[in-house]
């Protein structure tokens, strides 16, 4: 990993189109600000990596669950449609 | 075209329902054209499989946020609104990834990492909300889950809609410019 030194309001450039700035040092805070082309994505480390996880878990499981959920689908609709009928 | 899989069988997809996911889904970026289809079993639940066209064996089950969340709403970015091609709402569709843990009863929406798609043009990107207090995981069966879901529940209907972006608070603020 490539490791530089800043200061305050210093910034880096990579390539030409990425520039990325220090903001403001407060104790062991530091801010970033951050120009990119849109295309670029950028978010913080941890909230990228609780999506990341929670896509990977969401990919479909075993079908013996499906049956259970399926269930529940149902359920859920037979209590909206017989509200339904209430009203009417 | 064609589509085939242990998992889901044989699809015939139209071109012009492939679904274009700009960027693929986070942790599957080399995946990014999708088809959407009813469950095969019954297709009146309000639930759809999300299927990879690029490797059909992946499919995950979404469901419309707004039938189990009825205060879910967040912010579109003027980037990710021109990225999808959408100049009206009429354009936007919002779907929401399911997780079916162990226990199914506990299956949860990802309310943090919604999928948005432009239904005309068929080009949508996961985006990942900020400054939110939506998380990945939100129990969409309260009945069935036990209070700590429901507190779960009631804390995500509770969130405010806007977006407070540069206000007060600069440890989770982020203002991103374009170069």
């Amino acid at each position: 990993m490539l490791v530089l030194t800043r200061r305050l309001g210093e910034s880096i450039w990579i390539n030409d189109d990425i520039r990325i700035v220090i903001q403001s040092i407060r104790g062991n805070q530091v801010r970033v600000g951050i120009a990119a082309p849109k295309e670029m994505v950028v978010h913080r480390e941890e909230i990228y990596q609780k999506i990341h996880q929670e896509n990977k878990e969401a990919v479909s499981s075993d079908s013996s669950e499906m049956k259970t959920v399926r269930d529940l689908f149902r359920e859920m609709k037979v209590a909206e449609s017989s509200s339904q009928k209430l009203e009417n | 075209m064609k589509i085939e899989s242990k998992r889901f069988g044989m699809l015939e997809v139209m071109e012009d329902c492939i679904l274009l996911l700009n960027g693929g889904l986070l942790g599957f970026s080399h995946m990014t054209r999708f088809v959407l289809v009813d469950d095969q079993e019954d297709p009146n639940l309000p639930l759809k499989w999300l299927i990879s066209v690029d490797d059909p064996e992946y499919g995950f089950l979404v469901t419309d946020p707004g039938i189990f969340f009825k205060d879910y709403v967040f912010d579109l970015s003027e980037d990710d609104r021109r990225e999808i091609g959408a100049s009206t709402e009429d354009d936007i569709t919002v779907i929401s990834m399911l997780t079916i843990p162990a226990d199914p009863r506990r299956i949860t929406a990802n309310l943090r990492g919604p999928l948005v798609f432009n239904n005309r043009t068929m080009t949508g990107k996961q985006i990942i909300l900020e400054n939110t207090g939506y998380a990945t995981k939100h129990y969409i069966f309260i009945q069935t889950a036990d209070t700590e879901a429901a507190t779960v529940a009631k804390a995500s209907a509770a969130v405010p809609a806007a977006k407070i972006v540069g206000a007060g608070d600069t440890t989770n603020t982020d203002v991103k410019t374009h170069a």
